[in-house]
């Protein structure tokens, strides 16, 4: 036998019976291992980069906040006036919380994590946070921030660690509908980079920008009324059989620290 | 022995480094440039600076700690990536004749091309075999098309800047190929 051929034969062997271990549980040791090593470090990092990102944000801001600073010296004068509407609207939020208060008044148990990492791949968006099956978390589970926000489904599950895909990560599927409606209206997809697509949108229904988009509950362990985000554009062409909505996310997906994973809808 | 125990932890004090520096470009870089995949151009430049087979175990390392935090099933991305790093030796030492910078991208480019078709081959037939819900192909493929772009591009520029520290890098003659250029 060729020795190329012989190499190649004994590395592939070699991998396929590695990867038989790992499926056995053998190396769950060794994994554990590396990774109680490897999260404080990716914690370390996500936090160093976040901060960066946050500080080449600013640097570019300068010019607007020059044109800023002269709008707020203007608006300084209106001050009063609009300080006292601030604080009533501040009661109103205040009311607004209490009565939306999403964990207390859905019957979801939930696991709260943090965030230690994200996009181990290039071309995956996705987040890795502290929490595992050890804290009942399982595969399809739904991530939430906020009151609701979904922003991505578990799709890996480690003793102490997991992996979410993020909404707009090119795999990223979830079956959602317009608040208010209630059929399921279409098919959230991640594009590339930023941008989230609602597709498959019937051309008899009604979307216009400004619409709420929330899951419809078809999507296996996601609940219905999970906020996504709201319509930024909508592409209706008569000969297609689909509309499609570009959606803009509620919250950044860029600048999670902490999340709650919905383990169980009673 | 102590040299072989020597040897082992310079292999994983390197594929640690690597594999954080993966970490930190990946997370600090914004899309499209974050898809340059800095693993494969720096094993590609080690190919080029070693000429050993060394290499592929540093890979395999590597895309192991890669796979502890992955999304898609254990085992693909650690399989597709050690046979194109191989792949990859291979070309160096029986196809490509010398070190260069055009060498270094279009080595990259390649290797990052089998990798990710080995890796779209094997998530289709376990996502036909396993029933999962099915892939959007033209965005991944989109994906790969910038990240294969951005890695060469990474690679050449990693290249100009080791080949000033690391002296094998800027010697010209490439040992045991069917071709040889002396300098």
């Amino acid at each position: 036998m060729h020795p190329k051929v012989k190499t190649f034969l004994s590395i592939t062997s070699f991998l396929i019976i590695f990867i038989f271990f790992h499926y056995f549980g053998w190396l769950g040791f060794i994994e554990n291992s590396f990774r109680k090593v490897i999260t404080p470090i990716s914690k370390q990092i996500y936090t160093v980069t976040a901060k960066i990102r946050e500080g080449k944000n600013q640097i570019s801001d300068i010019s607007e906040l020059r044109k800023q600073n002269e709008e707020l010296k203007r608006k300084l004068k209106k001050e009063k006036v609009r300080s006292a509407k601030l604080q009533q609207a501040l009661e109103e939020n205040r009311r607004l919380k209490k009565s939306l208060g999403f964990f207390k008044q859905k019957d979801y148990e939930y696991t709260s994590a943090k965030v230690v990492g994200r996009s181990i791949q290039q071309t995956a968006d996705t987040l890795i946070i502290d929490k595992g099956f050890n804290h009942n978390i399982e595969k399809g589970d739904p991530a939430v921030v906020l009151n609701g926000v979904l922003i991505g489904k578990i799709v890996e599950v480690n003793p102490d660690s997991s992996v979410i895909r993020l909404l707009h990560d090119n795999q990223s599927k979830v079956a959602v509908t317009i608040a208010g409606k209630n059929q399921s209206i279409g098919l959230l997809e991640g594009g590339f980079g930023i941008n989230i697509y609602l597709n498959y949108i019937p051309q008899n229904k009604d979307i216009s920008v400004g619409n709420q988009v929330i899951s419809s509950g078809l999507s296996k362990k996601v609940p219905r009324g999970l906020v996504v985000g709201t319509v930024k554009a909508v592409e209706k062409e008569p000969y297609q059989p689909f509309q499609r909505a570009i959606v803009k996310p509620i919250t950044s997906l860029d600048k999670i620290e902490h999340t709650s994973i919905i383990t169980e809808i009673n | 022995m102590k040299k072989g125990v020597l040897n082992t932890i310079k292999i994983v004090g390197f594929s640690f480094l690597v594999f954080f520096s993966h970490l930190f470009f990946t997370q600090l870089l914004s899309a499209p440039v974050s898809a340059f995949n800095i693993v494969f151009a720096v094993l590609v430049l080690t190919i080029l600076a070693l000429e050993s087979g060394v290499v592929v175990w540093i890979s395999v390392l590597i895309h192991y700690l890669i796979e502890l935090y992955s999304a898609p099933p254990f085992g693909i991305i650690l399989f597709s990536s050690t046979v194109s790093i191989l792949a990859a030796y291979w070309l160096y030492r029986y196809v490509f004749t010398n070190r260069s910078w055009y060498t270094a991208g279009v080595l990259t480019a390649l290797s990052i091309l089998i990798y990710r078709g080995m890796y779209l081959l094997i998530l289709f037939i376990n996502k036909v075999i396993i029933k999962e819900e099915g892939m959007i192909l033209n965005k991944v493929v989109l994906a790969f098309g910038y990240e294969i772009l951005f890695s060469a591009l990474g690679a050449v520029i990693l290249f100009f800047i080791f080949s000033n520290f690391v002296p094998s890098l800027s010697k010209k003659e490439v040992k045991s190929s069917w071709f040889q250029i002396s300098k």
